[in-house]
C-alpha cells in the first residue's frame, strides 16, 4: 500500500539512501587506499556521508514497514485550501491490514520557506520551517476495521499564504503522525493551500 | 537612481491581494528631459528575492507618449495581479512597488519606485467559512 499525494516517496528516500551508502563507501575505500592526509579527509567525508545515508535509508524503510500495518491510508484535505485564521477541514481514512493499536495520533502543521540559488554549476538550497504546531487527533485506540477521523485544524494569521515560483516557495503542509504498538510510527506529510485571504475579526 | 523629476502618489499604501491599486504620477518641475521624453510608463512589480534567484512579476498599468510639460499628471488604476503577499522572511522576501519610467532618447531614463504592502483579502466569517478559535 502506498499513500498517495505525500510530500515524500519512501521508495525514493530508500534509493537515495542506498546510493549515498555506495558513494560514501567508495570515498572511504579510495581515501584509505591513497593513504596520508587524503585518508583522514576521506574518512571524515565518507563517514559523514555514510551516517546521513543510513539515516535516510532507515527513514524510508520505517515508513515502508509502517505502511504494512494498513491496507489503505488516505488523507483528504480541502482542495480549495484554507484562509488565514480559518479552519483546515479534512478526513483521515484508515483501513488496517489486521487489528492495530494506535497509541497516539497527531497532525502537525508546518510552514516552510525555501529558496533555490542556481548560477552555472553552483546550486544551493536554503530552507527553514517558519511555523510548526502539533495538534492531537482523536483516533480510536484499537483499530479493527476502517475508520474515518475528522480533521479540523486552526490556521494562524501570521503565516504566509502558499506561493510557488520557479526558485522561491512558501508552502504549508500537514504531517500525520501515528504511533503504532508493535510497528514503527507512521509519518507522512501532504501539502495544502493557504489562501491569500484572512477571516474577518482575526 | 530614483529621479526627482517624477513623483508617485498612491491612494493607499496597504492593499488587499488582487485588490484595486490607484494613484497619480506627476512630473512636477521643468527639465529639458521632459521635452525630449518619448514615453512615460507605469507598472506594478512584485519582486521575490532573498537567498535564491530573483523572480519578478511585472504588470504594465498605463503609458503615455511624450513630450511632457512640467506639472503633467498621469492617473492610473488597476487590479493587482496574482502574486504572493508582502513577506520578509530569512530566505524569501516579497516586495511590491509601482515603478515609473520616463523614456528619454540618448539619456539615462529617469525612474522612480514607490513601495506598497499587499495583505490578505478580508473574508466575512460565516458563508461556509470556519473561524479559528
Amino acid at each position: 500500500m502506498a499513500i498517495q499525494g505525500t510530500t515524500e516517496n519512501p521508495t525514493w528516500v530508500m534509493v537515495m539512501g542506498g546510493v549515498g551508502i555506495a558513494l560514501g563507501g567508495l570515498v572511504l575505500f579510495l581515501g584509505l587506499r591513497a593513504g596520508g592526509g587524503a585518508s583522514a579527509i576521506s574518512l571524515a567525508v565518507g563517514l559523514t556521508f555514510l551516517y546521513q545515508s543510513v539515516r535516510l535509508l532507515l527513514r524510508g524503510l520505517r515508513r515502508k514497514v509502517a505502511e504494512l500495518a494498513f491496507s489503505d491510508v488516505t488523507l483528504e484535505l480541502d482542495p480549495v485550501g484554507v484562509p488565514l485564521g480559518g479552519v483546515l477541514q479534512g478526513t483521515l481514512h484508515l483501513t488496517p491490514a489486521k487489528p492495530v493499536v494506535i497509541t497516539q495520533g497527531a497532525f502537525v502543521v508546518r510552514t516552510i520557506e525555501r529558496a533555490e540559488y542556481k548560477a552555472g554549476t553552483d546550486s544551493r538550497t536554503y530552507q527553514q520551517t517558519i511555523y510548526e504546531e502539533r495538534h492531537l487527533l482523536k483516533v480510536p485506540a484499537q483499530l479493527d476495521a476502517s475508520a474515518s477521523i475528522p480533521i479540523e485544524i486552526p490556521i494562524p494569521t501570521h503565516i504566509p499564504p502558499s506561493w510557488t515560483g520557479r526558485y522561491n516557495r512558501l508552502t504549508t503542509q500537514g504531517e500525520v503522525q501515528l504511533a503504532l504498538e508493535g510497528w514503527p510510527d507512521l509519518h507522512f506529510a501532504q501539502e495544502f493551500k493557504v489562501r491569500a485571504e484572512v477571516v474577518d475579526g482575526q | 537612481m530614483a529621479s526627482d523629476l517624477i513623483e508617485i502618489e498612491l491612494e493607499a499604501t496597504t492593499l488587499e491581494a488582487r485588490g484595486r491599486i490607484a494613484g497619480v504620477v506627476r512630473l512636477p518641475r521643468a527639465d529639458g528631459k521632459l521635452e525630449k521624453a518619448k514615453r512615460l510608463s507605469v507598472k506594478v512589480i512584485c519582486r521575490i528575492h532573498g537567498s535564491g534567484n530573483e523572480e519578478r512579476i511585472e504588470d504594465p498599468l498605463e503609458f503615455q507618449e511624450g513630450p511632457f510639460a512640467p506639472g503633467h499628471e498621469l492617473r492610473f488604476e488597476s487590479t493587482l495581479s496574482k502574486g504572493p503577499l508582502s513577506w520578509q522572511g530569512k530566505y524569501v522576501k516579497v516586495d511590491w512597488f509601482v515603478r515609473v519610467d520616463l523614456d528619454v532618447p540618448w539619456a539615462l531614463d529617469p525612474h522612480r519606485e514607490q513601495p506598497f504592502q499587499v495583505v490578505p483579502k478580508r473574508l466575512r466569517a460565516g458563508h461556509g467559512i470556519s473561524r479559528a478559535s
